[in-house]
């Protein structure tokens, strides 16, 4: 009825002793929208209007009215929004207080709004933040999402503020985070989006905020289904390694388990559109059986509207038959390929910083052997921005000297973007 | 019938009711399964434990069939039976074993080796062997008596009997439904099975339907068909030396050449027949037995390990505990190829040929008990034993 479902990719066979299970999880969604009772939405516009907005002769503060006012086009009619102001502290630049609902005259309204938003002031993005969750706060079945924008570093604020802020957002709302051009923080933006089970990118150009804003939008006003679960049933005496989604970005979701029972867990997914896949890699330590036995290492439902149905099963079956243990699935092999590329440019990139370059050249090489067996184009693209690339089949590279800061970030903050398996 | 009282609510419930009508409470009161593993009495209905994630055993994982013909005035039945089992290092067992006793003392043997690299064999070996079964029975019921003598029925007619299995069985296994290949060594081929079916005649063999060249008194014989390397021996009292195996693999550098499925090469099927003085056993196995004690000598003598008393010489009398022996050998084979090692799936049928005419001297006074016992064990006319699960 729900029109989700799993499909487990593994190999089964264990060795002799072996504990370790291994699959990937594909979770699909083909669910007919009902155009007559869509779900309600929220959307926020959380904009920076620091002081540096005023940069680059005001093109960044001109770009991201834009940007706001192609995003408040691209709203449905009947859904919730507002447009926040971000500062030192955050204000409502529309409406006045709390939230409209978007038609016509109010999406006029708030364009008007948006267009006489003035810059000034510093950053303290956790005062953002807090402002949306007490809008989202205001309907709380809404499916609520947030285009956070900053150009700059979380800097009139503390880490722990920042900390605080994110986790009374979680849950509430979902939010994708965009920086533009270079001063501002990957990690910072990183950890809000990771938290609030959104995606990071980096806007290198003001003139590329306004398709940007629009894409994010409509992508958030095709997520119908509010919020969806991973439940892993796994046996007794066993541990939950961790549980990645792997596609279409790298992002460790373990620590967001919530404790259904003492076998079971649920990893939030999410609001999911109406026809999306997204891959899992789970890993489970179980206790071993013997030679011809099988157990499970995890049941696998899916948790939509609150209501659980069974999914998918990870089995372990151990077997003294070499050509079965042996053999590694293609699905495992491929995202386990990807957490290790994306482990390499950030190790790579974190030499780079710290001046050894030996180590920095090793890494992003192996980085552009891995992104150049598994096809991902836009990584040797990325990395090829920061390293020459003699030989991508053995990963021979020579560090740039010169490299755009915007390059190295763009790199740094797609490098969590894997590609799927390639099929056939 | 008795009605029973919802423990939930009290209100009454006809017997073998599964829920009260009244407040909806679970009255099915089928006792709780332990996991063989850890005890739980929390089994999940894809048959896996609820606490330590265990899959229990398959019903298909050990399977035991005894077979007893239908009684005629004239002759006693014949006696089958066949175990299969899962083995050690296999996790499923995907062979099938059917047989069915016959009037005149005759049998049908058949096992089928679903193969393991193609998913989905296990039904594809299932459905082979049943059907094979099926038709042999079906053809065979001339031989119940009436007027047709079993001494009538010609090699020819016989040889078409076993080619018409193969073919039954062949379509059989070819409609299994393709299963996703999710193993890593799986071929992605369609279900595949290898096929032995055996005709054990209690009264021999003449060489055309006319009846002209009939057999000598006491000779019986057996004839078998083959796709792959499932096998029949004859494994007489007479001795080791005098022990035989009928089939020849068909395998090509370790692969199987003819098999049965969608994909199986075509071509006339190889039938064999032997004429063959009792008692002694017929014995049809998959290479999960034979693959410890592959040859004619080495079988007769693991026979002879497992139970020297019917190759000494000592065959019951009674039909009931005649086909109790022949699943205790079949049994005691198939422990035998478990603690060698159990490497793959084990199957073994067994007749025992026992000439009508040695036989014939006892049966008049033991028709009564015959018929009974038959009529528990077999209640219609001889169909294709079923499998039943578990153990006796």
């Amino acid at each position: 009825m729900s029109g989700f479902s799993a499909e487990v990719f593994q190999n089964e066979f264990l060795p002799a002793g072996a504990e370790t299970v291994d699959a990937v999880v594909t979770v699909r969604s083909s669910v007919e929208v009902v155009a007559a009772a869509p779900a309600e939405q929220l959307e926020m516009l959380v904009i920076d209007t620091s002081g540096s907005m005023l940069e680059e002769r005001g093109a960044k503060m001109h770009n991201a009215r834009l940007a706001t006012q192609a995003a408040i086009d691209s709203l449905r009619d009947g859904v919730y929004f507002a447009v926040v102001g971000g500062a030192g502290s955050a204000y409502m630049i529309y409406p006045e207080r709390d939230l409209a609902v978007a038609d016509q005259t109010t999406r006029g309204q708030a364009k008007t709004a948006v267009a006489r938003a003035q810059a000034s002031g510093g950053t303290a993005i956790g005062s953002w933040l807090e402002a949306a969750a007490y809008l989202a706060s205001l309907r709380p079945d809404a499916i609520g999402h947030a285009i956070l924008l900053t150009d700059g570093k979380n800097q009139h604020e503390t880490d722990r503020q920042l900390d605080a802020a994110i986790r009374k957002c979680v849950g509430v709302f979902q939010c994708d985070a965009r920086g533009l051009g270079a001063d501002w923080e990957v990690d910072e933006l990183r950890r809000i989006a990771s938290a609030l089970l959104g995606t990071v990118d980096i806007i290198p150009r003001p003139e590329d905020m306004a398709a940007e804003f629009t894409l994010l939008t409509q992508q958030a006003m095709g997520k119908q289904i509010g919020s969806v679960g991973l439940r892993l049933w796994t046996p007794k005496g066993s541990t939950v390694e961790f549980v990645k989604q792997v596609a279409p970005t790298l992002e460790d979701i373990t620590a967001k388990a919530a404790a259904v029972n003492p076998l079971t867990d649920d990893y939030p997914l999410g609001a999911w559109g109406g026809d999306e896949e997204r891959d899992y890699h789970l890993r489970i330590r179980i206790p071993t059986g013997n030679v011809g036995e099988e157990r499970l290492g995890a049941r696998v439902m899916l948790v939509v509207d609150g209501q659980d149905q069974p999914a998918a099963l990870v089995r372990a079956i151990w077997t003294d038959d070499e050509r079965l243990s042996t053999r590694i699935n293609r699905e495992v092999a491929h995202y386990t390929g990807q957490a290790e590329l994306a482990a390499a440019i950030a190790d790579g990139l974190a030499a780079r910083d710290a001046g050894d370059g030996a180590t920095a050249t090793v890494r992003l090489g192996r980085a552009v052997q891995i992104a150049h067996e598994a096809g991902n184009e836009e990584t040797v693209k990325l990395l090829q921005k920061v390293v020459e690339v003699d030989d991508p089949a053995t990963g021979t590279v020579r560090l740039r000297r010169q490299v755009e800061k915007t390059d190295e970030m763009a790199l740094d903050v797609r490098s969590t973007r894997t590609v799927r398996v390639k099929k056939g | 019938m008795t009605a029973i009282t919802c423990p939930n609510c009290g209100e009454p419930a006809p017997a073998g009711a599964k829920w009260c009508e009244a407040c909806g409470a679970d009255l099915d009161l089928t006792p709780a399964v332990a996991c063989v593993d850890c005890g739980a009495l929390d089994i999940s209905a894809d048959g896996y434990c609820m606490a330590c994630g265990r899959k229990q055993p398959n019903e298909r994982d050990h399977v035991e069939v005894q077979s007893v013909g239908p009684v005629s005035e004239k002759q006693p039945a014949g006696v089958a039976a066949a175990v299969t089992d899962r083995g050690v290092r296999h996790h499923e067992n995907e062979d099938a074993v059917a047989v069915a006793g016959l009037s005149n003392g005759s049998a049908v043997l058949v096992v089928c080796d679903g193969v393991s690299s193609t998913p989905g064999s296990a039904e594809a070996s299932s459905r082979a062997a049943e059907a094979a079964c099926e038709l042999l029975v079906d053809r065979c019921s001339e031989l119940s008596g009436g007027e047709a003598s079993a001494r009538t029925v010609g090699l020819e007619t016989v040889a078409g009997w076993l080619t018409e299995a193969a073919a039954v069985a062949q379509a059989e296994a070819a409609a299994a439904p393709e299963v996703k290949a999710t193993r890593p060594n799986a071929q992605g081929g369609p279900p595949s099975s290898t096929f032995v079916a055996a005709l054990g005649l209690a009264s021999g063999l003449s060489d055309g339907a006319s009846g002209s060249g009939a057999p000598a008194e006491g000779e019986m014989a057996i004839v078998a068909a083959w796709l792959g390397d499932s096998r029949a021996y004859w494994l007489p009292a007479a001795g080791p030396g005098q022990a035989e195996l009928l089939t020849v693999d068909h395998e090509i550098g370790g692969s199987l050449s003819r098999w049965l499925g969608a994909d199986a090469p075509t071509g006339p099927v190889d039938v064999v027949s032997k004429s063959v003085t009792g008692p002694g056993w017929l014995l049809v196995c998959s290479d999960g037995l034979w693959r410890y004690a592959n040859s004619p000598t080495e079988m007769w003598q693991l026979v002879e390990r497992v139970d020297s008393s019917h190759l000494a010489g000592e065959w019951p009398d009674q039909l009931a505990a005649r086909s109790a022996r022949a699943l205790h050998l079949a049994k005691g084979l198939v422990a035998h190829a478990v603690e060698a090692g159990g490497h793959d799936n084990i199957s073994a049928a067994l007749w025992p040929a026992i000439s009508t005419t040695a036989a014939g001297n006892q049966r008049g006074e033991s028709d009564d008990s015959i018929t009974e016992q038959s009529t528990q064990t077999q209640p219609t006319q001889a169909q294709p034993t079923q499998a039943q699960s578990g153990g006796t």
